[in-house]
């Protein structure tokens, strides 16, 4: 008998009102799957756009295979590092034929779910030598970029002291820093090469802080390095900005990009400083996986991406790396010949 | 009797009624079809496989939320869980590896390291509360921080196991795991986690403890009226260490689901965020022990479904806004039943005096009644 009326009521209330404005749509959201049938569906995994490098490189992989090839994209972007696992379990369940996983987090899930007939599965950016049965397995020699990008960087250095700043402490961007510090020491072996992490293992703020990156490169700018190289996803934003902002007559000071040619994503007044990019083709990645699934020849195993198949590489614009195109080509050679061992933290 | 089950069970509905208008409006306003999105997620959610993974993972966000409750009920706020069951799931990752014993004496030695552990870490803001007055929002807060570092170092340079990329401790076997509980087998991954009995016992023992026993009733007490908990003989500083203890113990559990039934080792995967997520459930349960195992279930169910948003080229924050938005209005939504629910039994004891005796010549004025 005792009903709380005014509670029923407030809820009535507000279940009319959702209903009514749920009623009149703005623009409806198309669900895709219904819209056309017939055509093969693929599903990219991936974190969050917006960090200038790694995933916004996939995403633009992704976007451009959208233009040039007939397909139903499923666009599972997801902010939270714990589910993994749920987003190989939705594109399955969407029944999608092919589901790219950006990130080496995939590598396990993918491993896990050994029910797939109707899915092929491709893990972009794997630890090499890393095999999964029916998965096709992506990985970069980021060490490999990461030396020429030194060898760059104890070109240009008038200091002869030069930064590295890295996202999060863990092997993966440590892969970034001694491939980078092997570079730069087969160029000036008494060369300094100060290191800083923006987060500890198992922090992933410190991919997403400019601010943190900003203070970071202000320190090591003021402290004598006048070239940083910024391996931490979007918080590299502000060590870009602090080459700018701490560059005087007497001295100019750099900033190295990362994954992406940075150097075309940033401001006109931060352009003079970018002196390259370690680029990682993390785009052409995946749209070659998307094109070979489509045309039938994506078959499961391993693919290196390195020097020898423009997989990694660096990038030239701004022009302010002319004077040393020879060196670098040499180095570059050298490592695709075998000539040059480059360490690896993974 | 109905009417207490009938106003308990309004607050949760409301609340969720709240979150659901609220998140109507910034669907709508930000341009996209609320009723669609709507459809995808209730059609992905109610598949078996989305029911299996919101069950299980409905249970960490069960377990922080009764520790968040277990310490709320004696008005202390344990913002520590998160550090709490970081640090514990560490631990027990360690030890489930590394026991040489099997698994009927492992799994249980796990998890009472991992609760010992919770304890000790949230004993710190206890003691600092105690004995130098220090507000146990600020200490646990700050020793969250100090258990993320804690932990990358540990993991780093003592625990980690394997090279390549993700980072972890050494893979724990079959013999260290949590037994599956039930295999449904329609699939990949529709087992439901032993955990599940777990959860079920922590949360009868929390019942027991806080609403069976002299403890329980003491710990209410002390958290309605101190000084007249301390005049009647009850250590309130003793019932803060305890209460402390406790939330710590059970918080410690949270991170061993996914530790011992997921990944199989602490690794970069341990959701980060479960205790924000449980404490909504102990807002939204009302820091009872079904109450929260509803809200958990809700949450996680929201969150699982969430995830297909990406599909009508939606984003997949909705989940988010409706989660946080029901953090904010389970507060309004336990305001509004609990007037309502005085108003209603206002009204019913005038009728009933009204009834008793006849309206006299001049009736009461209304006002007096209405002031109670």
């Amino acid at each position: 008998m005792t009903i709380s009326r005014k509670a029923a009521a407030l809820g009535a209330t507000a279940l009319t009102a959702a209903l009514l404005l749920s009623a009149c749509s703005g623009k409806t959201a198309t669900v895709q799957p219904s819209a056309d049938a017939d055509q093969p569906k693929i599903a990219m995994l991936y974190g969050t756009t917006g960090d200038f490098s790694f995933m916004d490189s996939a995403y633009k992989g992704f976007t451009d295979a959208q233009s040039e090839f007939s397909f139903t994209p499923l666009d599972f972007s997801s902010p939270n590092t714990d589910d993994y696992q749920d987003r190989l379990d939705l594109a399955i369940s969407q029944g999608a034929g092919l589901a790219i996983g950006i990130g080496f987090q995939y590598a396990t899930p993918m491993e896990q779910t050994t029910e797939h007939p109707d899915t092929q599965f491709v893990a972009v950016d794997i630890d090499k030598g890393t095999s999964i049965p029916d998965v096709t397995t992506i990985s970069f020699a980021a060490e490999q970029s990461s030396y020429l990008v030194g060898v760059a960087a104890a070109l240009t250095s008038k200091t002869g002291h030069i930064g590295f700043i890295g996202g999060v402490d863990q092997p993966s961007i440590q892969n970034f820093f001694v491939g980078y510090e092997a570079g730069a020491k087969s160029v000036n072996p008494s060369i300094t090469v100060d290191t800083t992490y923006l987060s500890p293992l198992g922090d992933f703020t410190g991919f997403s802080d400019p601010t943190k990156g900003k203070e970071a490169a202000a320190s090591m700018y003021s402290g004598g390095a006048d070239v940083i190289y910024a391996a931490a996803g979007g918080s590299g934003q502000g060590v870009y900005e602090q080459a700018a902002a701490s560059s005087t007559d007497a001295q100019k000071n750099w900033a190295i990009g990362v994954d992406g040619d940075v150097y075309n994503q940033v401001d006109e007044s931060i352009k003079p400083f970018i002196l390259t990019s370690a680029i990682k083709n993390v785009n052409v990645a995946v749209e070659d996986s998307i094109k070979s699934f489509l045309d039938g020849s994506l078959e499961a195993g391993e693919q290196d991406f390195d020097l020898s198949n423009d997989g990694v590489g660096y990038s030239t614009s701004g022009d302010f790396l002319d004077a040393y195109t020879d060196q670098l080509e040499k180095a570059k050679q050298d490592i695709i010949d075998g000539t040059i061992e480059v360490p690896s933290a993974v | 009797m109905i009417r207490r089950i009938t106003v308990t069970l309004a607050g949760p509905v409301v609340s969720v009624l709240l979150a659901l208008l609220v998140t109507t409006l910034f669907l709508t306003i930000g341009g996209y079809s609320a009723t669609s999105a709507y459809e995808v997620m209730w059609n992905y959610g109610i598949e078996p496989a989305s029911l299996v993974s919101a069950l299980n993972n409905a249970v960490p966000l069960y377990l922080a939320g009764v520790a968040a409750a277990f310490a709320l009920r004696m008005g202390l706020f344990n913002i520590g869980v998160d550090g709490q069951y970081r640090v514990a799931a560490l631990a027990g990752a360690v030890v489930a590896a590394n026991l040489p014993l099997p698994l009927y004496l492992r799994l249980p030695i796990t998890l009472i390291v991992c609760c010992v552990t919770g304890a000790l870490w949230a004993l710190v803001p206890a003691l600092l509360k105690v004995y130098r007055g220090v507000s146990e929002v600020i200490t646990s807060i700050l020793m969250n921080a100090i258990a993320t570092t804690v932990v990358a170092i540990l993991l780093a340079d003592v625990f980690r196991s394997g090279g390549g990329q993700n980072t972890g401790t050494a893979i724990i076997g079959d013999e260290g795991a949590m037994p599956v509980l039930i295999d449904l087998g329609i699939g990949n991954r529709t087992s439901i986690t032993g955990f599940l009995v777990v959860a079920i016992v922590v949360g009868i023992l929390f019942y027991l403890i806080q609403y069976r026993t002299v403890f329980g009733f003491t710990l209410q007490v002390a958290s309605r009226s101190p000084e007249a908990a301390e005049s009647a003989g009850i250590k309130v500083n003793r019932r803060i260490i305890w209460a402390m203890l406790g939330s710590g113990a059970i918080a410690g559990l949270v991170g061993m689901p996914h530790v011992l039934s997921t990944a199989f080792r602490f690794d970069g995967t341990l959701p980060t965020d479960l205790m924000f997520t449980g404490l909504a459930a102990a807002l939204l349960g009302r820091s009872h022990p079904i109450g929260i195992a509803v809200g958990a279930f809700i949450l996680a169910f929201v969150e699982r479904s969430s995830q297909v948003l990406g599909l009508v080229q939606l984003p997949t924050e909705v989940g988010s806004v409706f989660m946080a938005v029901i953090l904010l209005s389970s507060a309004v939504g336990y305001w509004l039943t609990e007037r309502a629910d005085q108003r209603v039994a206002l009204w019913n004891a005038i009728r009933r005096r009204r009834r008793e005796n006849p309206p006299p010549a001049a009736p009461l004025p209304t006002g007096m009644e209405a002031s109670r």
